[in-house]
């Protein structure tokens, strides 16, 4: 465990196995696919609190959230706990409103479901979505980009460089 | 590298309480290094035993920097450093300080700001309140202390800030609830906590209950080092043989030999004063070391050899 965490960069993000045990009172649950088994997971755990609110069918890839779940998240006393479970876009995506609102990266819980992630181009600043591959072609100006371990929270989006030197530019060498 | 001291006048001495007085330091030419809310300056006193070097809050305004305002209390046990400033220090008298340091600072992100103050706790908040009314962020003082004695500034924070002060004076029986008010505060609040040992533990007790995340509660180190049993200390390198009576620290035995060690807040928090240590018992009472570290490292600004045992630092 200790070697693994000792060739990570630190940026890169990790996710939880499971949900721990809480000792806090309220639990929003942010899901992106209730059928998920580890939603399922999540669900059957809810109703062990006193209160617990489970928000769905969220409306995330505009980069607006619902307002619904933006207030749940700003109306909160401290002391609740957050747990986000969906893919890595949905993932950050959440983690940026609630991170506003004034929440603590260890008052969440991120449960990843699915390899679905972000993938930012350092060269055009387009973000793309990309499985687990670790080279892509940047949509937006076809650079020949490796995808870095290096990760943004801000952006929610891992870094995407040029992977040959020699290759600088998108398309056919003219 | 020990920072460079600043030479400043006492221009003012201010009767505050029966036991609080606050004092304003000016520079002797110009005006003085800024700092931010929650610093704290290093005063060198001359008592008459030895040169003490004792923490305070800077409880000015940030922006002013033409003075800095400390307020003191004395302590019924002090071991001279609140007994001089309170019965030697007048005004006309220079002192010798170090530039500002901040363990203290409010946390830029926060959305609300708590602060709980008890008694002369309430010098960093002062500086907190200036700071917090210019960017008009979200805040709430409690402030409980003894009526008359160490109710410091209460009537200038009633008319400046009365929506957003609660006092709990212990004469009239006025009592902080701490369960009950940290159960109920917006997400992203910060709490800090300045005053005695005790409020501090019962607030980390009541936030605990409360399942705050130990990253929201900020809190400042109060007292400085308590005297215990006189004990001998060897410095290895140094080849050298150390007393170090009751009333006095290590690190203060340590800098009157000559051996200078960086520090900033001399009471246990900072870890700024780290030293390591070769043989010996150990009392440790720091509150920033690891158990694990604790087993080679100590703390001298608080922590002290155990009488008896023969205590060897790697200095």
């Amino acid at each position: 465990m200790e070697t693994e965490c000792q060739n990570r960069l630190p940026s890169q993000p990790s996710y939880a196995q499971s949900i721990p045990k809480l000792s806090s009172r309220v639990l929003i649950s942010m899901i992106q696919d209730a059928e998920h088994p580890k939603a399922i997971e999540l669900l059957s755990m809810v109703n062990a609190l006193p209160v617990s609110k489970v928000l769905t069918n969220i409306q995330w890839e505009a980069g607006v959230i619902d307002p619904v779940v933006s207030d749940a998240l700003h109306s909160t006393s401290v002391g609740s706990h957050l747990a986000i479970c969906g893919d890595e876009r949905f993932i950050w995506a959440c983690w940026s409103v609630a991170s506003q609102a004034g929440w603590l990266n260890d008052e969440m819980t991120l449960l990843k479901t699915e390899d679905v992630r972000n993938l930012y181009c350092v060269h055009c600043g387009h973000i793309q979505a990309i499985s687990t591959q670790t080279e892509a072609e940047c949509q937006s100006c076809q650079v020949q980009l490796f995808v870095r371990d290096h990760f943004s929270q801000r952006l929610g989006a891992y870094m995407g460089v040029c992977l040959d030197a020699n290759q600088p530019y998108g398309g056919e060498v003219k | 590298m020990m920072r460079s001291m600043i030479e400043v006048e006492v221009t003012k001495v201010k009767q505050i309480t029966d036991v609080i007085r606050e004092f304003t330091l000016s520079p002797m030419t110009g005006s003085l290094p800024g700092f931010s809310s929650g610093s704290h300056i290093q005063l060198h006193l001359p008592t008459s035993v030895r040169v003490l070097k004792k923490a305070y809050s800077l409880l000015s305004d940030p922006a002013d920097t033409s003075s800095y305002r400390i307020a003191v209390r004395l302590q019924e046990h002090s071991k001279g450093g609140s007994r001089f400033m309170h019965e030697r220090l007048s005004e006309g008298d220079h002192l010798h300080i170090t530039p500002p340091a901040n363990l203290f600072a409010p946390n830029s992100f926060a959305r609300h700001h708590l602060m709980i103050a008890g008694g002369i706790g309430i010098t960093p908040f002062l500086s907190y309140l200036a700071e917090f009314q210019r960017q008009s962020k979200s805040y709430e003082l409690h402030y409980a202390y003894r009526g008359g004695v160490t109710d410091a500034y209460v009537t200038d924070l009633r008319q400046a800030f009365s929506a957003k002060l609660h006092t709990y004076d212990s004469n009239l029986e006025q009592r902080l609830d701490l369960d009950q008010l940290l159960s109920n505060q917006p997400v992203g609040t910060h709490v800090y906590v300045c005053g005695p040992e005790r409020l501090r533990l019962a607030v980390q007790e009541a936030a605990t209950k409360n399942a705050w995340s130990p990253s929201r509660i900020h809190w400042e180190a109060f007292a400085g080092a308590e005297p215990g049993q006189a004990f001998q200390v060897e410095l290895a390198r140094l080849n050298k043989t150390l007393e170090v009576s009751a009333d006095e620290s290590l690190l203060e035995a340590l800098e009157a030999s000559g051996v200078e060690i960086p520090n900033l807040c001399r009471g246990g928090v900072c870890g700024q004063c780290v030293t390591t240590y070769l043989e010996g018992e150990v009392e440790h009472r720091d509150a920033f070391l690891s158990q694990a570290d604790q087993s080679q490292q100590l703390m001298p600004c608080v922590s002290r050899g155990r009488c008896g045992s023969r205590l060897v630092l790697d200095l």
